[in-house]
């Protein structure tokens, strides 16, 4: 069951996923939400949230918009050809929402900027497959140094230092990939010294992390603290014993831990007098439908957002070369694009046309829901004179920018919420070639719109970033 | 700034060559750009070099245009990850040059502090949980719902985890999962033991108690003042936790502690200044790890706790003792993830449902891939691990056989995929090792494209340890069509002799095509797009010239003569040979190194003995001796 009590939040995944959930919408959450109305009299005022959506391989408009905005695009059925907008600014509150974004279109049709013509270049300036992600949060191989932020952050990192600065987590990072063992935590949303806690596709270790003995007494008094103290005492007389041993490069690896203990503990103080309780822990690992993996994930971090564990959250849907992603979704796709045995029909972005749209347009529309529900839940949260979704932003779109699997400017992006003075009203902006913007620039408007500082995101240890120049918060947007 | 290195002729120099910093030999210098890796049929990237990783640094003479032989260069280098430096070039050439002067030098690395990796944090907790296993006992796991709170390194090899610590985004697990498992050894001691007695005291049993599964995870006799500290510290939360949840802080302590989670390795003082031998303890606990992803066995431990581990001799006997038991893991492992077998589960196929003429039941399935290819490595190491090891690797004929792979190899009979697969022969003159079973071949290609490059690469990296570049040129020209041309026929245009590809190629392409008898899965073919497969080619090296390999030229006429061909040659033997030191030791060679791989070497080969090198490396100086 769904057991909000004040300042406490415990967590069912079938109770939250079925009744606060995917596909039972809102009768169900209305006596949810007066339970979370009591619940958030403790939130904070000052929050701002931040969520960021990503799908694999690309959004070719081809498969979203529909009906088709753009006739050239009804016989560019050859999605490895890049097709350049043509024309002047469109700035118009007069669109048809695409079928993939329709479940925000009942609650959020006046909250959000659909816009186009961005373009996300890697660091060589190479437009290849799988490549332009400095932005996007997304994994990348491992061995292409220029297609991801070696020793940098990602612009959900950048904001979360500023507006997760004073909650337990600084981000709650999920995913689902064909490559479950490491490479979402190897490569998703920054590498290097500046990686953020993991970004989890397995749930019982998300759990963990979220609700886990020692989280889950957080600033507790009594036992739990105690017990906490004794260890981190310990460990940190371990580890200086051994460091007396070691020499540099060796000892570092100690001073690392030393730190890694410490920040640690920062969010246990963090967490004081904030208990998000897990209830049971879930019984799927990452190994597991991924749909019910992503649903189950997304619902926990939408645990620690609405209780204030973190104010940044991350998902992405396929990592990596993950052209499978679409095909494992079964659950959420029409039958007539199921694999014949039903458990597979190729790749994302190298079927057919008849496949592609379907697949692409179901998993973008069962993200959009998930996006909706965390944000009515924001919505039911009062804070301050409003609620939680007066300072909350959403971003959905794709991991990449390229040609190969998308249109490279022609890839959508949907910026959802109400924060500041951001200007997400209701509008479709696309950007013509002449006119094209760098993604940096819808960044640096949502930090603009959150009084957050720019900041170096997007940009390796090495100094190297993004191709495409900046040229500052758009105009269109704030 | 760019250093000009010396080219060096018919020899080996170990040297510092991590990952990161892959030395770019001549082939830059000859290319104006570098080389293509894009073979891709819908040039899905140009990541063809997959596995190359890390930029260029030094560039370096043309060693290969210098002398026609098997060195291609040395640089520089500036330092490995252990802290270590030296020169590094490739090319093993004969055993006499390998660069170890006599008298050898007395060999000193530096201190290290390998973290576990998560097999072997799931060996050391399962044997925490079960107590310390008998020689004859497989090793523990995990108990059931205890997740692994550990993330593997990101190396060529598993237990090359010299660049890891406790991540951020690990230690809230590393915590949540010491306190479980410290729970469930608290329960555990509640039988047989003095934790059983209601009158125990406190301080002396918990003493008893963190001694004995101390050592467990310590690998070695915790001291006494280390015993005093975990009890009285423990003994501060009777109060509040009570006398079970304050034992389970001093174990729980014990399971943080960078002692365990770490691999120390320290030595002791020797006279000579500044140099530190391994404890028995120390080697104990490597060959335990590196040989069965676990703590030491009893009998292991006996030894160490008698301190015979001191002299070759006595190393060696423990090393062939455990190599021959079941529990030799991590022996068996090498060969898995030298041939990278288990790489086939991240590749996406879209064969991964069902092949034409396969049935639904049972079809195409790379989890049985790569348990057949493990239960292949079995086989050759119960069969050959003393003598012909390398040999068999390259040139068995047998392969390991369920009803999800029978179709694919050409077999009838297989077995279902529910239980074990079984040993079969291949049909005649379609598989020799295995660079020629589908485990392989299928994880070095992809979806829809047999990726000679990647083939290639790993060919001359790791099969003839011959550097290839990095970097990807500009402009590289498509290739033909999918449908119509051979693969040989769509490479052609990047080894044409004006191609700024060429050079790369010279090296790539052919032990590349070699495979192309074989399609995007590994099932033998012998014509392709309605054409017959021309797989045949010799090995070249930088400039075009012919590849030395021990002496002679390599010119073969498919993948199966190739395995064949190149299986006996002391080039590739000395290749294999440096990954199993990489392996083993967890980190790459560097100069100081020379004198103990070469004895390693010396000691594989009379018999090709397996157990003989590992016996070699773990009593070699390189690994005994250490400095501050």
């Amino acid at each position: 069951m769904v057991n909000f009590t004040r300042k406490s939040v415990s967590f069912s995944r079938r109770s939250f996923v079925e009744k606060f959930g995917l596909g039972m919408g809102a009768a169900l959450l209305a006596p949810l939400a007066k339970t979370l109305v009591k619940e958030a009299q403790g939130q904070a005022t000052d929050r701002k949230i931040a969520m960021f959506w990503f799908a694999a391989n690309g959004i070719n408009p081809y498969w979203v918009f529909t009906p088709k905005e753009f006739p050239e695009d009804l016989t560019g059925v050859n999605q490895q050809e890049p097709s350049e907008i043509a024309g002047n600014l469109v700035n118009s509150a007069s669109f048809t929402l695409p079928d993939c974004f329709a479940p925000l279109g009942a609650s959020y049709r006046n909250n959000l900027l659909m816009m186009e013509g961005f373009k996300n270049f890697p660091r060589t300036g190479d437009d290849v497959g799988h490549g332009a992600r400095f932005l996007t949060l997304s994994c990348v191989p491992g061995a292409n140094a220029d297609h991801y932020v070696p020793g940098g952050i990602t612009f959900d990192q950048h904001l979360a230092n500023t507006v997760s600065a004073s909650v337990p987590r600084k981000s709650a990072l999920i995913g689902i990939s064909s490559h479950i063992d490491m490479e979402m935590k190897s490569h998703m949303f920054a590498e290097g010294a500046s990686k953020p806690l993991g970004a989890f596709q397995n749930p019982i270790l998300f759990f963990k992390d979220l609700f886990g003995s020692a989280m889950a007494t957080a600033g507790g008094v009594g036992t739990p603290s105690v017990k906490n103290n004794l260890l981190f005492e310990g460990l940190r007389h371990d580890i200086e014993r051994l460091q007396k041993e070691f020499a540099a490069p060796e000892k570092d690896k100690l001073d690392r831990y030393l730190a890694t203990m410490e920040t640690y503990q920062k969010r246990l103080v963090a967490g004081a007098g904030l208990t998000c309780s897990g209830g049971t822990q879930p019984t799927l690992d990452q190994t597991g439908d991924p749909v019910d993996v992503l649903e189950t994930l997304n619902a926990m971090a939408s645990i620690a957002v609405t209780c204030g564990m973190t104010n940044v959250m991350g998902v992405d849907v396929g990592c990596r070369d993950s052209h499978d992603y679409g095909p494992n979704l079964q659950k959420i796709l029409p039958a007539s694009v199921r694999g014949k045995d039903g458990t597979s029909l190729g790749d994302v972005g190298h079927m057919d046309a008849d496949i592609n749209g379907p697949v692409i347009t179901a998993t973008y529309a069962w993200m959009s829901g998930m996006v909706a529900q965390t944000l009515d839940a924001l919505k039911a949260l009062p804070s301050g004179n409003g609620t939680l979704f007066d300072n909350t932003v959403a971003v959905i779109t794709s991991d990449n920018g390229e040609t190969h699997h998308s249109r490279q400017s022609r890839w959508p992006l949907l910026v959802v919420g109400k924060a500041g003075n951001l200007k997400l009203d209701g509008r479709y902006i696309r950007y013509p070639e002449s006119k094209s913007r760098s993604l940096i620039d819808v960044y640096t408007a949502i930090s603009a719109g959150f009084g957050v500082p720019d900041g170096e995101f997007g940009v390796g240890a090495d100094g190297k970033g993004p191709n495409h120049p900046a040229q500052g918060p758009l105009p269109e947007m704030i | 700034m760019k250093k000009r290195a010396r080219g060096v002729s018919n020899r080996i120099i170990f040297g510092a060559e991590r990952l990161s910093e892959l030395v770019v030999p001549a082939c830059l210098a000859l290319a104006t750009g570098a080389c293509s890796a894009n073979v891709g049929g819908n040039s899905h990237s140009r990541t063809g070099v997959a596995g190359v990783t890390g930029g260029t640094k030094d560039t370096t003479s043309n060693g290969a245009g210098g002398t026609g032989n098997a060195g291609t260069g040395s640089v520089v280098g500036s330092g490995s990850g252990n802290g270590t430096g030296g020169v590094s070039a490739s090319g093993p050439g004969p055993l006499a040059a390998l660069g170890c002067p006599t008298p050898a030098p007395e060999a000193a690395t530096p201190r290290r502090l390998w973290r576990l990796n998560p097999r072997e944090y799931a060996g050391s907790v399962g044997t925490l949980l079960s107590g310390r296993r008998q020689a004859a006992q497989p090793m523990p796991g995990l108990p059931v719902g205890i997740v692994n709170p550990l993330q593997p390194p990101s190396a060529r090899y598993s237990t090359d985890s010299g660049a890891v610590t406790v991540s951020d985004a690990e230690f809230g697990f590393v915590l949540s999962v010491a306190g479980e498992i410290a729970t469930q050894l608290v329960q555990s001691v509640k039988v047989g033991t003095c934790w059983a007695t209601e009158s125990a005291a406190f301080d002396a049993c918990a003493s008893t108690l963190v001694q004995e599964k101390g050592s467990i995870l310590f690998r070695r006799p915790l001291a006494a003042e280390e015993v005093v500290y975990y009890v009285a510290l423990a003994k501060r939360g009777v109060a509040e936790l009570g006398s079970d949840g304050a034992l389970a802080v001093a174990f729980q302590s014990l399971l943080l502690a960078p002692q365990f989670l770490f691999k120390p390795e320290i030595g002791a003082a020797t006279p000579t200044a500044s140099v530190y031998r391994l404890t028995p303890h120390e080697v104990g606990s490597f060959l335990a790890y590196s040989l069965t992803a676990g703590p030491p066995d009893t009998e292991l431990w006996d030894a160490a706790q008698r301190g015979e581990l001191t002299t070759p001799e006595q190393i060696k006997t423990q090393t062939a003792r455990i190599m021959g038991t079941e529990a030799a893991y991590g022996a068996r492992n090498f060969v898995t993830e030298y041939f990278k077998l288990g790489a086939i589960q991240g590749v996406a196929k879209t064969a991964d449902m069902i092949l034409a003429g396969e049935s639904t039941a049972c079809h195409y399935n790379k989890n049985r891939l790569v348990l057949q290819a493990e239960a292949s490595v079995g086989d050759v190491y119960a069969s050959n691990a003393n003598s012909g090891f390398i040999n068999a690797l390259f040139t068995t004929p047998n392969v390991f056989v369920d009803c999800s792979s029978e179709l694919l190899l050409g077999l009838t009979g297989a077995p279902p995929d529910t239980g074990g697969p079984v040993k079969m022969a291949a049909p005649a003159g379609q598989r020799a090792g295995f660079l020629t079973s589908p485990t392989w071949l299928g994880a070095l290609a992809t979806r829809d494209d047999t990726k000679p490059v990647r083939r290639g690469l790993f060919v001359n990296k790791d099969v003839l340890c011959t550097d290839v570049p990095t970097t990807v040129p500009d402009g590289v020209p498509p290739l033909g069509d999918t449908t119509t041309l051979t693969m040989r026929e769509r490479l052609a245009v990047h080894a044409q002799a004006n191609s700024s590809c060429k050079v790369c190629h010279d090296l790539l392409d052919a032990p590349g095509l070699a495979f192309e008898n074989y399609d995007t899965v590994g099932a033998y073919r012998t014509t392709h797009n309605g054409k017959p497969v021309d797989a045949g080619g010799t090995l070249l090296d930088l400039g075009g010239v012919p590849l030395d390999v021990d002496g002679a030229k390599l010119t073969f006429t498919n993948a199966v003569d190739f395995s064949n061909k190149i299986a006996g040659t002391s080039r590739v033997q000395e290749c294999v040979l440096r990954n199993g030191f990489r392996y083993f030791l967890g980190r790459t060679e560097t100069t100081t190194d020379a004198c103990s791989l070469t004895h390693a070497v010396e000691a594989y080969k009379p018999a090709g003995s397996y157990v003989e090198f590992v016996g070699a490396l773990a009593s070699s100086d390189s690994f005994l001796n250490r400095r501050f």
